[in-house]
């Protein structure tokens, strides 16, 4: 039986959390855009639908997980955090240094209701149901990463409720403060959470790949901070060397 | 049906927009779990490869990523010029 340690225990749920925190932002814009141009009750239905799907989908696949042998689940579930870390690291590192443009949601969202708005002043039903199915879309699709990550990031440790339980709170933060403000949750600083969590999807990634294929790490767990602060220097170093090429460029 | 396939799509295709450091990030781990299997790397020296190999391949597709959006769009001055030609 896998015990849960606080040196990977916290990781987790902080990964989980802050994944989730980015992945909700994305698709409450959506979400609220829907809302303001076609109405909250499309919107609402769109969102607990896709809701519904998805946790039909985890109550369908969670128990095969368990199915799978402890070596091999780990490989799998750290070549998965692998690719999703190293990914959100690649963006977030092009985004720090300059190379591609940071996430705006409050132009994401202008954009979104503009788009709806021209196509009708009084949107007819057929539009109305439009709306929905770009909530349903957006909510399962970002829904859809949340769930991978968090089976990811817990379930080569035992960790799938503690990391479902960050996952849950970072929904409902977006959701209170959104439902507060009915504003995108512009504010959000969307890079430095991508960095932070691709830091860490990285770190947990390159430590159960390891541990699958049988790797035993020097320090144990602890070998997970060492990874954290590899992937985080390595980040930095990109993004200071884009910026620096980037400054480069634009004197010559 | 449909729906879905598209949303499995997009999700899909997050994947294939980063298809340098996937594929990066698979050959890593693939050239670690042989070297293991077959006995010339130990453990310290899988684990450093791995950690090692996995930054390299970060840095590569950064760098590539950096390259492309650089030729897509050139210096402003290298433009200004080559409109006035």
């Amino acid at each position: 039986m896998l015990t849960m340690n606080t040196a990977t225990a916290l990781p987790a749920v902080g990964a989980a959390f802050a994944a989730s925190l980015v992945e909700v932002v994305e698709a409450f814009t959506i979400v609220l855009a829907v809302a303001t141009t076609r109405g909250w009750r499309v919107a609402w239905v769109g969102t607990l639908t896709a809701l519904v799907t998805l946790a039909a989908g985890i109550a369908i696949a969670g128990p095969a997980l368990e199915q799978i042998p402890i070596h091999g689940l780990q490989l799998g579930v750290g070549v998965l955090l692998l690719l999703f870390g190293l990914g959100w690291l690649r963006k977030a590192s092009l985004r720090a240094g300059g190379v591609i443009a940071m996430r705006d949601e409050a132009a994401l969202y202008a954009k979104a209701t503009s788009d709806m708005a021209q196509s009708s002043t009084e949107p007819s039903r057929g539009q109305q149901w439009l709306g929905g199915v770009a909530v349903f879309k957006a909510v399962l699709l970002e829904g859809l990463e949340v769930a991978f990550i968090v089976i990811a990031v817990g379930a080569g440790r035992g960790l799938l409720g503690a990391a479902a339980l960050g996952a849950l709170a970072a929904c409902a933060v977006v959701l209170a403060i959104g439902v507060a403000v009915h504003r995108p949750l512009a504010r959000v600083p969307e890079n430095t959470l991508k960095f932070g969590v691709g830091v860490m999807l990285s770190a947990f990634g390159v430590f159960w790949t390891g541990e699958g294929l049988g790797i035993r790490w020097p320090g144990g767990d602890l070998a997970l901070l060492a990874l954290a602060m590899l992937f985080l220097s390595s980040g930095w170093a990109a993004a200071l060397t884009l910026r620096a090429v980037q400054r480069r460029g634009a004197v010559a | 049906m449909k729906l879905f396939l598209e949303v499995i799509t997009e999700f899909v295709s997050m994947f294939w927009a980063d298809a340098g450091l996937c594929l990066g990030a698979l050959g890593v781990v693939a050239a670690v779990g042989i070297s293991r299997l077959r006995g010339w790397f130990g453990a310290a020296e899988s684990a450093l490869a791995l950690s090692i190999g996995c930054v390299l391949v970060l840095w590569v597709s950064v760098w590539f990523a950096h390259r492309r959006s650089a030729l897509r769009s050139p210096p402003t001055d290298a433009t200004i010029a080559g409109a006035r030609r």
